[in-house]
């Protein structure tokens, strides 16, 4: 089965350089986990663990019931998609999608098969016999999906497979991807630096920095009830705004407390009453669906919020922005969730 | 073909690509010419007649299809076992990791410094110690692998994406296939290059076989050529051409060699 488990995995590199610590992490079968983090988390030494190009330093991986430490990459029943592609240059796409069952001895008919069936999925079929360099981006995106897809691997392994296509491109293909993993259900490990694919794409979102695993969750708990700061500052855009408590006015906390609203959770208030931080708006990104304002706080802290398209205040100009006391989210000094 | 439009560069160029085919001109000239007028002085820069007897006659004053044939056994052996040797070397000095493999490349490096004067000596005492001097195999051995073969591919194989390998190795390659069906196929020039740079050295390749070799039989094309120039008279038209004979087999494989040093791998399958 297509079950992929981290059993205390750490990847130590030039005998310094810690790039995964004591990473435990099960990813069920069919599951579609996404490790997001920012570059040089270890997200991508992480699945390519998996893959087999990288050994673990300690710890086990597990693929199914079988610890595949030692497994050569090709055993590992798990393919791979690239951030580059790379799709083999001198072979046709009808090669480049055949070519993992090549390898493995699948009969010519049944290849054919095989290559018509992926083809036909991912509309490659007018294209089967151009070489890469005549595809353009998006199309060798689906050629490199395609590879993976025809040989039916225990679990997929997707390194920022989106990232060199514009945005336009990487929103079709990124809804296309879910259709893909609905409709074939097999494992998918994701790997993005990118919180909105994390986010659209995730049945769990595992996010990972400094080579730790920070949280572990469905996109909307990991949003909602974020572990600890980075968690907080990193999923979400634009971020969550940590502000002190006496700037939101919330003088019942200590004040080491830091305290936590997403842009989302502000609206502009009237004079007194209730919950509010108040601000000096320094820039106003007026987005057609909404605005977006950057304000400065009195003590000196930046506040950014999402008001509704007709809210346009101009900068320089003081405003009032309410809170509800239930979007709070609170950390302490050093960053870790408490309650309340 | 598209024809470069002229430069005012052509000027300085054409001159001197007149100089590079002048030796080239007067061997075929001289080929073409009776011995008393080839001798002629002042030389005439045109052909004042044109004979081919010279090709037959320098064709049969010695066995030369056996020599070509020697030649072409020797030469043949050192590119194909150049490509091999050093693809695998090159590879594994490029992509794999093991101990001392940076020490290892340095003082195969190193070696391409020592010039082959100073190794001929020990390299003829060690093929007689092989009991093989006298024998083709002495002269395609020492050739079957060079430091600037394995040198020259394993700069070319550190350019190629290292996905490309890592994608064939999930796909189901050994290292071995992933050299032969990913990394091989996509070094065309390199492999190209290296094959007509071990066909030009061996081919002309004079000092070795004049010391290994003692026989008739076993004389390669550039020993049976020197035997037109003797101590006090060289049969110069003759030898030229017996030298625009030893010459086709080159050009040969440089016209085809060339249409892989063309194709380069411009055709990638990564993203760009």
């Amino acid at each position: 089965m297509g079950e992929v488990r981290f059993d205390d995995v750490t990847k130590v590199f030039g005998g310094e350089a810690v790039a995964v610590d004591a990473l435990n992490l099960n990813i069920a079968d069919g599951e579609l986990l996404v490790l997001v983090g920012p570059s040089g988390c270890g997200k991508t030494t992480a699945l390519r663990m998996v893959a087999g190009l990288e050994t673990p330093t300690s710890g086990s991986i597990w693929i199914g019931d079988r610890m595949v430490n030692d497994v050569s990459p090709a055993n590992r029943d798990i393919a791979m998609v690239f951030q580059n592609y790379a799709l083999y240059p001198h072979m046709n796409v009808e090669r480049n999608i055949g070519f993992p069952l090549e390898r493995r001895k699948v009969p010519k008919d049944e290849r054919r098969r095989r290559v018509a069936e992926v083809a036909e999925m991912l509309d490659l079929t007018p294209l089967l016999r151009r070489k890469p360099a005549q595809l353009s981006g998006g199309q060798r995106q689906r050629v490199a999906m395609g590879r993976a897809l025809s040989r039916e691997p225990a679990a997929f392994l997707l390194d920022e497979p989106l990232s060199n296509l514009d945005a336009k491109l990487r929103m079709e293909l990124r809804a296309e991807l879910k259709q893909l993993h609905a409709r074939v259900g097999t494992t998918m490990i994701y790997v993005t630096h990118d919180q909105v694919e994390a986010m659209t794409l995730g049945d769990r979102i595992a996010v990972m920095d400094h080579g730790e695993l920070q949280q572990l969750g469905r996109p909307t708990d990991i949003y909602e009830q974020p572990a600890n700061l980075f968690v907080a500052t990193f999923i979400g855009s634009p971020p969550m705004n940590i502000v002190t408590p006496a700037d939101a006015g919330l003088t019942d906390l200590p004040a080491d407390v830091q305290v936590g609203l997403r842009p989302e959770a502000l609206s502009p208030a009237g004079d007194d009453g209730g919950h509010a931080v108040e601000i000096g708006v320094d820039i106003v990104e007026p987005l057609g669906n909404e605005t977006v304002v950057h304000g400065s706080l009195d003590g000196g802290g930046k506040v950014i919020a999402r008001l509704g398209p007709r809210v346009v205040p101009s900068p320089g100009e003081r405003m009032r922005l309410a809170f509800d006391r239930a979007d709070v989210r609170l950390f302490d000094a050093a960053g870790a969730r408490i309650s309340g | 073909m598209t024809r470069l439009p002229f430069s005012p560069r052509h000027l300085f160029l054409m001159p001197l690509a007149a100089l590079m085919l002048l030796p080239l001109y007067w061997m075929v000239l001289t080929s073409l010419q009776t011995l008393p007028d080839a001798r002629h002085f002042p030389p005439h820069l045109l052909p004042t007649s044109i004979t081919w007897e010279n090709y037959p006659n320098a064709w049969n004053a010695a066995p030369f299809g056996r020599f070509f044939a020697n030649s072409l056994i020797v030469t043949g052996s050192a590119v194909l076992g150049n490509l091999v040797f050093c693809s695998l070397a090159g590879y594994a000095f490029a992509r794999l990791r093991f101990f001392g493999r940076d020490v290892i490349f340095v003082v195969l490096l190193a070696t391409l410094m020592v010039p082959f004067q100073v190794v001929m000596i020990p390299t003829f005492l060690i093929v007689q110690k092989l009991s093989l001097a006298d024998s083709l195999t002495a002269l395609a051995l020492p050739n079957l692998v060079t430091p600037f073969g394995i040198f020259l591919l394993r700069q070319f194989f550190r350019t190629l994406p290292v996905e490309l390998e890592e994608a064939a190795r999930i796909d189901g390659c050994s290292r071995l296939g992933v050299l032969w069906r990913v990394v091989l196929p996509l070094s065309g020039p390199a492999l190209a290059t290296l094959a007509v740079v071990t066909f030009l050295w061996t081919w002309n390749d004079f000092l070795w076989p004049l010391i290994v070799i003692t026989s008739t039989d076993h004389n390669t094309v550039q020993l049976g050529l020197a035997n037109f120039q003797g101590a006090h008279l060289t049969n110069w038209t003759l030898l030229m051409a017996g030298n625009v004979m030893s010459l086709a087999p080159m050009l040969i494989v440089f016209i085809v060699a060339q249409r892989f040093f063309v194709r380069s791998i411009a055709a990638s399958g990564i993203k760009g």
